[in-house]
């Protein structure tokens, strides 16, 4: 009943054609976005997030069409984790969780009580609670990512829709911030999220789709579609893939030459 | 600090402030002499000085709320369009309110003698400059919608700028020009009893302003991000952008242009309330009143002639501005 179904969804700017008869269900789990840059990615999100509408096809969250609901009813139920954050005011990490809580709310309320009983208890899901009073701009990007992620928690969605969340993080805070999705995914969020590293993919994602030229050419489980086949049509590079221990899989570059 | 005594703290700076801007002048007045013509406004039964009653209430009244709503009104619209520009260095001129309703000004003031006639041209040219900013954003739409109407405000300031410097140099030079050059520096000794029916809208508009702090958090954000919490921005810019521009052109026709308010308060009111706009707009709004107010103290007894208060707050404002900028360091 969360199930995001997209049907023949088609997008272009202007004459540009950016998405083409793209169809896609997607259940609790945790789903990873491949594809190269301007592949649509970010606009098959944005479509999602209801900041572009569909020009063709249709988007239906729990058998509502998104493009019926407001953005606070939306917002209500898909959650956006943007890859970096802009903002020159200097918020404290408390308050930009709170600012999940905004979409409960009418115009001119404040946040009560139970607002912020709600962020902290989301901040301690993520392990950032010691961040409260921290100022946002002066974190280090896994912080401010987790702190985001946490906000999305905060503000009641189960689909949380995810820009390359680990671009620009150092090795240890991608980790972190790959088994913090890892959990959730595992408690019955739905995660959609935009990378370039099929190795996370194959690592905590049940399942990938693939993008190229604005066309989904491949979905399934990461296991099945992350083939050298399938990374030569999307990046024009060649790798094989290596069986580990455990069932585990990665991607090994061919140039290494073994 | 805790809000609430922020909050306290600030009202009692404006308070002191009232008292200052009734009893100091030229004709000073003992505090008690004060609260006994207050008191018999409100129907108490005491004897008082005439001429002082007339002074407190005819004169120093007027242009205390003057004060109060122009320094309110320019910092509560300076710190919302600094959030929903989602830009720390953003005044409330960004869209051409300003220079359209000087060039209003001007231009009544050469054409009409009545001064509501004049009152009247500052307040069109203001939303006509602001209208015509936002016809070029929307009518080139794609790209930033932020940065269009940044652009837009750029273009119809030089333009009302430039129409300014047309009616300045067409104006009588021995009566008219004196006249717009003066009011052009700002000033509140112009405000009479017809300011209190100004006073109404334009504190509506304050309130309005300093009520939607936690949505123009959000805005400041960016648009991508507040839509992915729910908030319809361009809906809210639209609404904040019609209350600052309402507000901002109703200080010029009370006022004329006084500068930095609207940049500089809402940057010291952050060292202490923190970025929030939930508690920066309300402070800010008092804050500036407060500053407005004791500006134009200043500028009616530094010196044996009045100094136009638009140059006090410039001269405030610039080295005020510049420790603040060096406190920033990153965020603001």
């Amino acid at each position: 009943m969360h199930d995001l179904i997209i049907q023949n969804v088609a997008f272009s700017y202007g004459k540009t054609p950016v998405l083409n008869n793209v169809n896609l269900t997607v259940r609790p789990g945790d789903v990873s976005l491949l594809g190269p840059n301007g592949s649509g990615k970010s606009t098959l999100m944005k479509l999602i997030l209801g900041i572009l509408k569909p020009q063709k096809g249709s988007i239906t969250l729990g058998g509502d069409e998104t493009s019926r609901l407001s953005s606070r009813e939306l917002a209500g139920r898909v959650a956006y984790v943007p890859q970096t954050n802009t903002s020159p005011f200097g918020y404290t990490g408390l308050e930009m969780v709170m600012m999940g809580r905004s979409v409960h709310r009418g115009i001119f309320a404040r946040y009560t009580k139970e607002d912020e009983e709600i962020a902290l208890h989301a901040m301690e899901r993520l392990g950032v609670a010691d961040l409260r009073e921290r100022i946002f701009t002066r974190l280090s990007g896994g912080q401010r990512q987790l702190l985001i992620l946490a906000r999305a928690i905060a503000q009641g969605a189960r689909l949380l829709i995810l820009d390359e969340p680990v671009t620009g993080l150092d090795y240890g805070n991608q980790l972190r911030l790959l088994e913090r999705i890892y959990e959730l995914a595992g408690e019955g969020y739905t995660f959609i999220k935009s990378t370039h590293f099929p190795d996370h993919s194959l690592l905590i994602s049940g399942r990938a789709v693939m993008l190229k030229d604005g066309v989904l050419f491949a979905d399934g489980g990461a296991q099945e579609v992350i083939t050298p086949e399938n990374i030569k049509t999307m990046y024009d590079v060649d790798i094989r893939i290596a069986d580990m221990e455990g069932g585990l899989r990665m991607c090994v570059p061919s140039f290494l030459g073994r | 600090m805790p809000y609430f005594a922020i909050l306290l703290l600030s009202l009692f700076a404006l308070l002191l402030g009232i008292v200052a801007s009734l009893s100091m002048g030229h004709y000073p007045i003992a505090a008690t002499e004060l609260f006994k013509i207050l008191g018999s406004v409100v129907g108490l039964d005491f004897t008082v000085d005439p001429i002082a009653h007339n002074i407190v209430l005819d004169i120093r009244m007027p242009r205390l709320i003057a004060g109060i709503i122009i320094g309110a009104a320019l910092a509560v619209s300076g710190a919302a369009f600094q959030s929903i520009f989602v830009n720390p260095l953003v005044s409330p001129g960004l869209l051409g309110v300003l220079a359209g309703a000087a060039f209003g000004a001007a231009l009544g003031m050469i054409l009409w003698e009545s001064w509501l006639a004049v009152q009247l041209s500052t307040l069109l040219f203001a939303l006509l400059a602001v209208g015509f900013t936002l016809f070029l954003a929307y009518s080139n739409k794609g790209g930033s919608m932020v940065l269009m109407l940044v652009i837009g405000g750029i273009i119809s300031s030089s333009l009302f700028t430039s129409l300014l410097s047309v009616t300045k140099y067409v104006a009588d030079p021995y009566d008219k020009l004196p006249a717009i050059v003066y009011w052009l520096m700002g000033s509140l000794a112009m405000a009479d009893t017809q300011v209190y029916w100004l006073a109404v809208p334009m504190l509506l508009g304050v309130v309005i302003l300093s009520s939607m702090g936690r949505l123009i958090d959000i805005a400041s954000l960016g648009d991508e991000e507040a839509r992915g919490l729910g908030v319809n921005v361009a809906r809210l810019r639209i609404i904040v952008i019609l209350a600052a521009t309402v507000i901002s052109a109703m200080t010029v026709v009370i006022g004329g242009l006084i500068g930095w308010i609207g940049l500089i308060i809402p940057h010291i009111v952050r060292f202490i309330t923190g970025p929030s706009n939930r508690r920066l707009l309300p402070v800010t709004a008092i804050i500036g009143a407060a500053f407005l107010v004791c500006a134009d103290l200043l500028s009616r007894n530094a010196m044996s002639v009045e100094i136009p208060v638009g140059i006090i707050t410039s001269l405030i404002g610039v080295p005020v501005f510049i420790f603040v900028l060096k406190r920033a360091k990153g965020a603001w």
